[in-house]
């Protein structure tokens, strides 16, 4: 007994150091961010790995999840004579919901865990060391021309889910089910414009963009993390890689559901 | 757990290296091998006579450590050092290197080798104990401080730890444009191509290669080229002929010896390659479960009574 209560406060003073490690590693990266020396060269590459290298599969994700919610809605709201409504659910569910998480999903599983290995083969193979060696602050060099990089690319690859899903949906709506474009795209137009505006844009618009704004710099951070914290050879990148894409799919639902609370407060009516 | 060998003191060189009876024996024994066998060629003799003798032999016939033992003064030194992750690897280690020397650390795989070089460094910190380099304790350095003290230091890794996504040019000129010295590009690729020259690679062939297109042996080069590039003061060596064949390591010895003759730097050596130590190092300490065994020259080793260090000898 007494050596189970050992080993859980073990394991509970571990994962405390964890969380830890984490929030000091985020506030180190985004320190970096304003001070210099910066790595804009490897800025710009990371946001071409991680969003450009993302779009195919990112497209592939929006269309067909757009065309699937399209199919599954028109089935529901037909028995109430209301497929003219399918426009305003696609639109609804995309930027609202679907577009941002569906979107850093499968960013955290193929650039987060493309960013836990490179960063973890690095630790095991010293070429961080090296960095070290040579001056280099691999946080620096590392991890905060990543986390910019998720920053701004992610947003950008959420509003084109958000459209191609849109485009996915009208699709089906226009083809299959039957109604005419102009319909599907006015209810995707009058959803959006019912939660309101905040300038020109609309609330819903701006609630689906805060939301990639916040998965980016998870997926990033908690890669680069899990690849700074790698131990025991190639085994051990593997076993980064696994835990970077376990951890960000849990957070990015958990962070979604209090943001989504967040936003709700923040841009509610009146 | 240590063993009553290990909590001897270190063996004093000058006091214990004697003549080794045993050893004797078997050089005579290797010796009238070698005669025997005069009919089937030197060779097979050669391949016959014990490793011990062999070393002798080649430290007999190699007269460059008197001329390397350094009289400068002490610039690197460990003093009672202790540090421990799961288990302890430095045990009150004490070791002192001195200006111009080449020192070689040696001792058996995960006795804490490679983690003396990291401690050099301030990759790691003592828990226990003093690391003093270049006359500052570098636990009390700051972070920008601990950066700029290893930029006196170049490292070459046991990997070569070449950087994959860059060229072999970039590679090498990383530590240059990381120095912001305001180099103009034409310095920098000078600069460049002067070092892999003096590691007898060809810039023209290698300047645009990735890392995964050159074999062990010319990474190892690119490793010492890089580490070289800034002129440092101390160069630290991590295995450097780990999975390397003989005919390859011979050229690095002759590397590291070139770099020791025409650039007068002060070196660390840490092996467990005993003839490769022997052939570029002024002097050796052993270290045995995290303690400083010996410390003394090549040949005073080779001399030494001490059992382990015998076994450790082969």
């Amino acid at each position: 007994m007494a050596g189970f209560a050992a080993n859980v406060e073990e394991r509970v003073r571990g994962m405390s150091t964890g969380v830890l490690e984490y929030f000091i590693l985020a506030g180190r990266a985004l320190r970096f961010a304003v001070t210099p020396p910066f790595y804009w060269r490897d800025t710009i590459v990371q946001m071409d790995r991680i969003g450009v290298g993302s779009l195919p599969i990112i497209v592939l994700t929006g269309l067909f999840t757009g065309m699937v919610l399209a199919l599954q809605s028109s089935v529901e709201l037909k028995q109430f004579g209301a497929e003219i409504y399918i426009g305003n659910l696609v639109g609804a569910s995309m930027v609202r919901e679907l577009g941002p998480v569906l979107c850093a999903l499968m960013v955290a599983g193929r650039a987060g865990s493309g960013i836990a290995a490179e960063i973890g083969s690095m630790r095991v193979t010293e070429q961080i060391d090296a960095l070290q060696s040579f001056g280099t602050d691999p946080i620096r060099k590392l991890v905060t021309p990543r986390i910019i990089a998720g920053l701004v690319v992610l947003p950008l690859l959420t509003m084109v889910v958000d459209t191609v899903g849109i485009m996915g949906g009208l699709l089906i709506a226009v083809f299959r089910v039957g109604i005419t474009p102009d319909i599907f795209l006015q209810g995707v137009l009058n959803t959006l414009a019912q939660a309101g505006f905040v300038g020109f844009f609309p609330k819903d618009f701006i609630s689906g963009l805060v939301k990639p704004l916040a998965f980016g710099g998870i997926i990033t951070l908690t890669a680069c993390y899990y690849g700074l914290n790698t131990k025991g050879g190639t085994e051990g990148v593997g076993a980064a890689a696994t835990s970077s894409v376990v951890t960000c799919s849990v957070l990015i639902l958990a962070v979604d559901y209090f943001l989504t609370q967040l936003m709700l407060v923040v841009l509610s009516p009146g | 757990m240590m063993t009553e060998e290990v909590d001897r003191p270190p063996v004093s060189a000058a006091q214990d290296a004697k003549p080794d009876d045993a050893a004797h024996e078997r050089r005579t024994e290797a010796g009238a091998g070698r005669r025997a066998e005069d009919s089937a060629g030197a060779r097979a003799s050669r391949e016959g006579a014990d490793h011990l003798d062999v070393i002798r032999e080649e430290l007999e016939n190699d007269r460059r450590t008197e001329a390397n033992v350094a009289e400068g003064r002490p610039i690197i030194r460990l003093e009672d050092v202790h540090l421990a992750f799961d288990l302890p690897v430095l045990d009150g280690v004490s070791l002192e290197v001195r200006e111009r020397e080449t020192l070689m650390v040696a001792g058996e795989s995960g006795t804490g080798k490679s983690t003396i070089l990291k401690l050099i460094l301030r990759l790691l910190v003592p828990e226990s104990g003093s690391v003093c380099v270049f006359d500052q304790e570098v636990q009390d350095l700051t972070f920008k401080e601990a950066l700029d003290l290893r930029r006196r230091i170049g490292m070459v890794f046991q990997n070569s730890a070449l950087f994959d996504s860059l060229s072999v040019f970039e590679n090498v000129a990383y530590p240059l444009r990381e120095r912001n010295d305001h180099l103009s590009e034409e310095d920098i690729r000078d600069a460049v191509h002067q070092r892999l020259e003096f590691v007898d690679l060809n810039p023209a062939q290698v300047d645009d290669q990735l890392p995964s297109q050159l074999s062990g042996g010319m990474k190892k080069r690119v490793g010492v080229a890089r580490a070289i590039i800034t002129d440092p003061e101390v160069v630290l060596y991590d295995e450097p002929t780990a999975g390397l064949d003989p005919l390859t390591i011979g050229k690095f010895n002759d590397l590291v010896r070139k770099l020791q003759r025409e650039l007068g730097v002060t070196s660390v050596l840490v092996t467990h390659d005993i003839r490769t130590g022997f052939r570029v190092a002024s002097r050796v300490n052993l270290l045995r479960e995290g303690r400083i065994v010996f410390d003394g020259t090549p040949e005073e080793m080779v001399a030494a009574d001490d059992p382990y260090i015998k076994r450790f000898l082969g």
